[in-house]
Parts: C-alpha cells; structure tokens; sequence
C-alpha cells in the first residue's frame, strides 16, 4: 500500500510539475522562466529588473 | 484479450492524494519566485480540496472516500487494548490514522482559503505562517507513513521469534540430554 501510495505521489508531483510548467509557458512568463518557479528556482522577475535598471 | 479492471474508489483516493500532494508541493516551490505559478498551483490544489468534500458528502459514511472521523468505539477498543497491556495495538490502524488525516485536511483547508484571501487583501503574513506551519504537519505524515511498515514487519519478526521460541528451546534441551526432538515424539 505505502509502496502504491508513494508511486500515486510521484505521479502527482510530476503531473502537477508538467500542468503549471504548461500554464507558465503559455500564460505567464514563457518556458525557461516557468521551468525555474517550478523547481523553486524563480526570482519572480527581480534579474531582469535589475538589469534594466542597471542599464538606465 | 486481456481486460483490464476499472480502478476502485481506493485507487481513486490514492490518485487524489497524489495530485494533491503535487499541487500542494508545487505550489509550496513557486511561493517565492513565481507568483503567478503559485496561485495556479494554488487554486488546483483549492479545486482538488473541494472535489474531495463534495465526493465524501455523497459517499456518506461510505468508505474510503468518508471523511476519516475517529470513531468513539475505535477509540474504546484502542484504550481497552492499551490498558490491559497490549501495546501491538499501537502497530495495528489507531484511532490516530484518521485523526491525522482528519487534521491535515482541515489545516489544508485553512491554508487554501488564506491563500485565496490573500490574493484579494493583505493577507500575505496570515497564508506564510500557515503554510510553514502545514508543511510541518506534511513532514511528520510523511515520517509515520514511512516508519509504520517498518514497525509493522520489526513486531511481525517479534512474533514470529516468540513463536518459535518454545520449540528452539525444546530442540536445544533435547540436544543437550542426547536425545533428538523427533525421538521424544
């Protein structure tokens, strides 16, 4: 049963991870950005900022 | 031709909780960085917690799908089993089990709706200090899940031991006054 369970969770996990990429990709912030809020690797935009306020 | 079954309303369950769970850590990742991936994931997770309350008012009392209420009889039989000594009782399925369940369900509520509180006011404080405090709960679901198995097979193991212990004992007497078990017989 744990084992049934565990399996369910990774399949969830991995399901839940593709639909938000897909949503990211399509409706936010395109794919590369998507891909690193999902992992938990998002900067919610403050490099890009940054830089163009670097650039002013 | 091989026909395959349709899956139980456990399995079902099982595929609730592993999207569930999904949602619940993908939403947890994108909490700081990506804000428009954590409401999505947010919201899933809100819809899924919606879609559970409204199967388990139709299945009633209906298992696997009812909510898990610990029963006042489950909770007689399981202090009778303690207060005469028998602590395997705390190996088998305890009142604990739904209580758990029971709290981290509504703890996801609370979660879920602050979230979505606080995409409409100022509630960002609120939502943060009850998703670090979910995520507390969620580990230690994860710790019992994971060492229950491992208990279960360590008091099968007593068992059996104490099982076998009255003919390990018989066989090494027999040995030592020269006679085999199956010559006694």
């Amino acid at each position: 049963m744990f084992d049934k369970a565990l399996k369910q969770v990774l399949f969830g996990l991995l399901f839940m991870m593709a639909l938000t990429l897909a949503y990211g990709t399509f409706y936010d912030r395109g794919f590369a950005p998507s891909l690193a809020g999902v992992v938990g690797l998002g900067d919610d935009g403050h490099h890009g900022r940054h830089e163009e306020h670097h650039h002013d | 031709m091989t026909r395959r079954r349709m899956p139980s309303a456990f399995d079902l369950l099982l595929l609730w909780h592993g999207l569930f769970a999904g949602a619940y850590t993908v939403a947890y990742l994108t909490a700081e960085g990506a804000p428009a991936l954590h409401e999505f994931s947010g919201y899933v997770a809100l819809g899924l917690l919606a879609l559970r309350f409204m199967v388990a008012r139709l299945a009633g009392q209906r298992a696997p799908w009812a909510l898990p209420v610990p029963r006042a009889a489950m909770w007689k039989n399981f202090a009778r089993q303690l207060l005469t000594g028998r602590l395997g009782a705390l190996l088998g399925r305890t009142p604990f089990a739904p209580l758990s369940g029971l709290l981290i369900l509504g703890v996801m509520i609370l979660v879920s709706l602050s979230g979505l509180a606080a995409d409409w006011w100022k509630w960002e404080d609120l939502h943060e200090g009850m998703a670090e405090g979910s995520l507390l709960l969620v580990l230690v679901h994860i710790a019992i899940v994971s060492f229950a198995p491992l208990l279960r097979r360590l008091a099968a193991k007593r068992d059996d031991d104490a099982r076998l212990a009255p003919v390990a004992l018989m066989a090494s007497g027999s040995e030592r006054h020269g006679r085999s078990p199956a010559s006694q017989a």
